[in-house]
């Protein structure tokens, strides 16, 4: 479950990305985020994850008061935050495996739990066979479907993603997609920012619309 | 971390850490010399009597003396040695008895060497000395201390120009393996703000940074072991074969062990506290600009 309560934030720079947001997405929910390119999408994403701070109010990730938490807090905070980004941001010098594993070594898992682990969320998304391979020799949409194991791999409780299908032709979007509404199955909170009016009519995700800064559609209030 | 910079580096800390190494062992090598003369305090008289003394009247005239002198406070011993003893002495050890065996007569003085009390200080023998050579009957009065002194005092700056050049290439060290360390982190800033979104600690993400600048400083103090040890080899023979020719035993002393180990770990730590710093200010620094924008 997430909540907003009166949530502003102001940039160095003058520019109110969200203004006043209030807002709720129940737990085990999958909900897409849409708007215009400076609606504040990817804000909203960044402070759910802790990427950023928020100038004022509240925001509360099942039931912690996530703006309070400081230094070690906010690392264990973000281990159970699973992150897709829209450029994917692999390690290159490291095997798809070993990039798949990073949030379970940082996490302090054993080994060879790790290995086992990290199978699985390969064979979820179909790479189980690329598992040795770098992320340079694979495609755009294999890239991305690393990225999405590697944020489904510590079972987070919440996973974001900011445009996971904005460099993608429209039967890879699909795939990706349909990784999402899996999670999703699983109990698993999904938020999606996205560009991407596709999947918008599937009626088991909500659909939460911004523009400038404002909450303008909320279908879980 | 790129190998070849890294070689450069761990060149560039080897010569660094060599400097203070090489000038602590040439003091080293000073302190034992020094302290083989650690008990040259005393003062040495040579009498002067007339030649055609009789040899009982010489014997008052030095017991008398011998009196007098031990009735000054600062004189804890005196030890004579007679003109024989100072002939065959010098005899034994100059190697020219065939031609002093020629000689007419004993040309030596009869001599007295007074050690002083303990806490007799620099200052207060040479005053004894000055006042010593004042009394009837010492012809002249040689104070050994004054070179310990100068010796010391040599051997003091040594050690000194040693530490200050030592805290100096110290400082060099942090500041050329900071400046490495900087320069890893900033070509690695993409997988720290990964690590940092995923959850990793602060410590965690410094880790590989601080094994690599213990590692540079432990590769540098090696590469200044080598340097040193090759220096102390090369000028061994030529300095040993000058003391000899001065009748000393000076000798550079070789690297110690115990030594070798402490400039180990002591550059280690100096690596590990340098990539601390600059990790630690890098990811301080990460962190209060992506929250702050």
């Amino acid at each position: 479950m997430i909540v907003f309560r009166g949530v502003n934030k102001r940039y160095s720079n003058g520019f109110n990305a969200l203004v006043d947001v209030s807002l709720f997405i129940p737990g085990g929910s999958i909900t897409f985020i849409t708007g215009h390119s400076v609606a504040g999408k990817s804000t909203l994403l960044k402070l759910i994850a802790l990427s950023e701070i928020a100038t004022s109010g509240q925001i509360f990730v099942n039931n912690q008061d996530i703006a309070a938490f400081r230094g070690r807090r906010i690392s264990q905070y973000r281990r159970t935050i699973g992150c897709v980004f829209q450029e994917h941001r692999l390690l290159i010098d490291r095997t798809v495996e070993d990039n798949v594993a990073l949030p379970l070594v940082v996490a302090g898992m054993p080994i060879r739990d790790c290995r086992r682990r990290v199978r699985a969320a390969l064979e979820k998304v179909n790479l189980g066979r690329l598992a040795g391979s770098y992320p340079d020799t694979l495609s755009v949409g294999e890239q991305q479907r690393v990225g999405i194991a590697r944020a489904l791999v510590a079972r987070p409780a919440v996973i974001l993603a900011d445009a996971p299908t904005g460099n993608l032709d429209p039967d890879l979007a699909e795939e990706i997609m349909r990784l999402f509404f899996l999670f999703h199955e699983l109990d698993t909170t999904v938020v999606i920012a996205t560009h991407d009016h596709r999947h918008l009519s599937n009626p088991a995700a909500g659909h939460l619309k911004l523009d400038h800064g404002h909450v303008i559609e909320d279908p879980y209030l | 971390m790129v190998p070849v910079s890294s070689c450069l580096t761990i060149l560039i800390l080897g010569v660094a850490i060599s400097m203070p190494l090489f000038l602590h062992k040439l003091t080293e090598s000073m302190d034992r010399v020094v302290e083989k003369y650690q008990h040259g305090n005393s003062v040495t008289l040579f009498l002067s009597f007339p030649r055609d003394i009789m040899e009982e009247e010489l014997e008052q005239e030095i017991r008398e003396l011998l009196l007098d002198l031990l009735k000054i406070p600062m004189v804890e011993d005196i030890r004579r040695i007679s003109r024989e003893e100072a002939f065959e002495d010098f005899k034994r050890t100059s190697g020219l008895s065939d031609i002093l065996d020629d000689l007419p007569g004993n040309p030596l003085p009869e001599i007295l060497v007074i050690e002083p009390v303990e806490r007799a200080s620099a200052q207060e023998m040479q005053s004894l000395a000055h006042r010593l050579g004042a009394i009837q009957g010492i012809g002249s009065v040689s104070y050994e201390r004054i070179w310990r002194d100068r010796f010391d005092a040599v051997a003091d700056l040594f050690q000194t120009a040693s530490a200050v050049i030592g805290s100096m290439m110290g400082l060099g060290v942090l500041l050329i393996v900071g400046n490495t360390v900087r320069t890893a982190v900033h070509s690695r800033s993409g997988e720290i703000q990964l690590l940092d979104q995923l959850g990793a600690t602060s410590l965690f993400i410094m880790r590989p940074f601080l094994y690599y600048g213990a590692a540079q400083g432990i590769a540098g103090a090696l590469m200044a072991l080598v340097l040193v040890g090759v220096c102390l080899y090369i000028l061994g023979e030529p300095v040993n074969r000058l003391a000899d020719l001065y009748g000393s035993d000076f000798r550079i002393q070789p690297l110690s062990a115990s030594l070798g180990t402490k400039v180990l770990v002591m550059s280690g730590l100096l690596g590990w506290s340098a990539a601390g710093f600059a990790s630690a200010a890098y990811i301080r620094q990460l962190r209060a600009s992506v929250r702050g924008m």
